[in-house]
């Protein structure tokens, strides 16, 4: 186990150096400048600030001031905000989106996981076909559409929730329910396929001959064994997690990660772009190396397969 | 014992008659062959939630075919004093409940007030183009878009997969480990990156999706194909003296195409998505060009006043949406064997 961590670990970080290479060059490749107000600037105020910046150095020398400031962690400074540390402002922004994050992923794993079971158990029921309904309905409709709908029922036609904003608990539901909407989807569907593959297993019937009421059965053989190969489609999820922040902070004006990033985008922040790119893929193979791990820890049949591969 | 004897007795010799010798007709099988396809389309049939999917997809596609030329007005035709309008149609606006009568959430016949004779069927957007064309024009884009990338990711992602898997060894070894690198890339910031670089517009989305799309497509031709490879049939046709193109191309392709077009279904729909995604965050389609996404995000700009501009796309997109789903649903169960009984 610990060998094959070690080689994970390896790859992993030889993967992050690829990202924050090709990050750089495409970067590098960008049209637009990326100064305000650029035709505001004398020709002497842009050499000075290409000189501040390091923009006139070859590009091979920027490449590996850059590559040796983010072994430090240092991710350099905003262009836009005067000369504010890109690491400052992740730091300051990455609340709303943990929390918001946070958030769906437990609301959604736990309705998920609830649909899916009670589908399961009533197979072919009208409680299962409803569940199936509400999966297929939050795998397709995007979460955009939800937010809009939510946005405009609940918040301007009934006045339940705050339009918009970040300002305590009640701003956080209805965003909240539009990033959870794949995650509850797609796991009432795993979950429901898992469960009903667990029924069938022999030793269910073996736990039901030796007298185990049902209750017991559901809840420590189904149940259990259903749920370790969630645990799978937990890296896709925060995928799906990560592209919901983005578009649903956009739509709810939430001061999180994901708002910065898409404005830096418009505003040609490259610092920012590249500083939240990287995070963001950081972030993206640590939870894919933790997956695995868990997934090792967990079903032990696993972590013979996963040695040899 | 008597009894027995009478029985036999009964059988006389005119109740048989000699066995049709005729080999061939013997081995004659009497209900017509199901192949693969016909059974897959036999199941696919019974199956009522496809069939819809099916149905949506062919209405939506043949309307934006011919739904941007339904009407007068051309889907970049900017008029500002008819901008704005809800929805009116002929006929149904006589139907209070359904809202298509022209007036909008506050109670004002908006037709009436700025004096529009004409009929917008999804009402207008804040330039005073008709909604009807730009949706039905942003959804042949949006489908386009989706077709163009998943077809892309098809011929990307079968060739990839199938060399790797039925070459094997050092040439699977190398090909698997760039996969590995380009699996740990997140799609999403790789697409963004891509989008910013070659300036938006329909081929760098197309691009930019395509970059990371083929990879769940090669995993799955490579992983049917390894499983194949090994089977009787293509050793036979080995044997026989086929060539390695022969094999892949009349034996494996063929076996793997269930799988393929199961993926292509999934892709599609993830593409629209996608596109959509990218109009959101300012990357997508430039104006006057429009896709739904494009037109969603508009319409949010004045989601509180005039509902009407994000409801229609809204519908459309997610009607796409759950459409492909279910038709993919309903394939996979069709081309699973395993479930066959």
């Amino acid at each position: 186990m610990g060998r094959y961590i070690g080689g994970r670990v390896v790859s992993m970080v030889i993967t992050f150096l690829i990202i924050a290479s090709l990050t750089f060059f495409l970067m590098k490749l960008l049209p637009g400048t990326p100064f305000n107000n650029q035709e505001k600037l004398t020709d002497t105020q842009i050499v000075q600030l290409n000189e501040k910046y390091g923009l006139n150095d070859p590009v091979a020398v920027q490449y590996f001031s850059y590559m040796k400031n983010l072994f430090v962690g240092d991710l350099g400074v905003s262009f836009q905000q005067d000369g504010r540390e890109v690491s400052t402002i992740i730091g300051e922004r990455i609340g709303p989106s943990a929390y918001l994050g946070f958030q769906s992923i437990v609301l959604g794993t736990i309705v998920g996981l609830f649909l899916g079971i009670i589908a399961a158990l009533r197979h072919n029921s009208f409680l299962d076909y409803g569940t199936m309904v509400i999966a297929v309905l939050g795998i397709s409709i995007p979460n955009f559409v939800i937010a809009g709908l939510m946005q405009y029922w609940l918040g301007v036609k009934w006045e339940l929730l705050p339009v918009a904003y970040w300002d305590g608990f009640a701003y956080t539901i209805m965003p909240t329910i539009a990033i959870a909407s794949i995650v509850v989807a797609t796991i009432a569907r795993f979950m429901r396929t898992e469960m009903l593959e667990v029924l069938g297993q022999d030793y269910i019937t073996t736990a039901k001959a030796k007298g185990l009421s049902s209750t017991a059965v559901v809840i420590r053989h189904t149940i259990r064994n259903a749920s370790i190969p969630i645990i799978t489609i937990m890296g896709p999820l925060v995928v799906a997690l990560m592209t919901g922040t983005l578009v649903i902070e956009q739509i709810f004006v939430i001061p999180g990660l994901g708002e910065k990033f898409v404005n830096s985008i418009m505003t040609n922040d490259f610092p920012i772009i590249m500083g939240t790119t990287l995070f963001y893929s950081l972030l993206f193979i640590v939870v894919i190396l933790l997956v695995d791990i868990m997934y090792g820890i967990i079903d032990p049949r696993i972590r013979l397969a996963g040695g040899k591969d | 014992m008597s009894m027995k004897q009478e029985k036999l007795d009964e059988l006389s010799d005119h109740m048989f008659q000699p066995a049709n010798t005729d080999a061939l007709e013997n081995e004659q099988i009497a209900g017509e062959s199901t192949g693969f396809w016909k059974d897959a389309w036999r199941r696919l049939k019974k199956n009522p939630g496809a069939i819809t999917g099916l149905i949506i997809i062919l209405i939506i596609v043949l309307m934006s075919i011919i739904g941007p030329g339904m009407n007068e007005y051309s889907y970049s035709q900017q008029d500002l004093s008819r901008a704005k309008l809800p929805a009116k149609v002929p006929v149904l606006e006589n139907v209070d409940f359904l809202g298509l009568n022209g007036v909008d959430i506050r109670g004002t016949d908006q037709y009436e007030a700025k004096g529009v004779e004409e009929y917008f069927w999804f009402g207008t957007d804040g330039f005073g183009r008709d909604q009807w064309t730009r949706v039905w024009q942003g959804t042949r884009i949006s489908l386009f878009i989706a077709a163009a990338a998943a077809f892309i990711d098809f011929v990307i992602g079968v060739a990839y997969g199938g060399i790797s898997a039925y070459y094997g060894g050092r040439v699977d070894n190398i090909l698997q480990r760039i996969i590995e690198v380009l699996i740990g890339i997140p799609n999403l910031i790789l697409i963004i990156l891509f989008i910013l670089i070659f300036e938006p517009g329909i081929f760098s989305i197309i691009l930019a999706l395509s970059v990371t799309g083929w990879v769940g497509m090669s995993r799955i031709v490579r992983g049917q194909v390894l499983k194949l490879k090994t089977q009787e049939f293509v050793l036979a046709s080995r044997t026989l003296g086929a060539t390695s193109g022969r094999v892949i191309g009349k034996h494996l392709i063929p076996n793997v195409l269930g799988q393929i077009i199961i993926t292509t279904m999934f892709t599609i729909p993830n593409a629209i998505f996608f596109e959509a995604f990218l109009s959101f965050i300012g990357l997508g389609i430039r104006p006057p060009e429009a896709s739904l996404g494009s037109i969603i995000n508009d319409g949010f700009k004045s989601l509180q006043i005039y509902p009407h501009l994000v409801l229609w796309p809204s519908i459309i997109i997610s009607l796409i949406m759950i459409a492909f789903n279910l038709l993919g649903d309903g394939l996979r169960d069709a081309f699973d064997p395993k479930l066959r009984k």
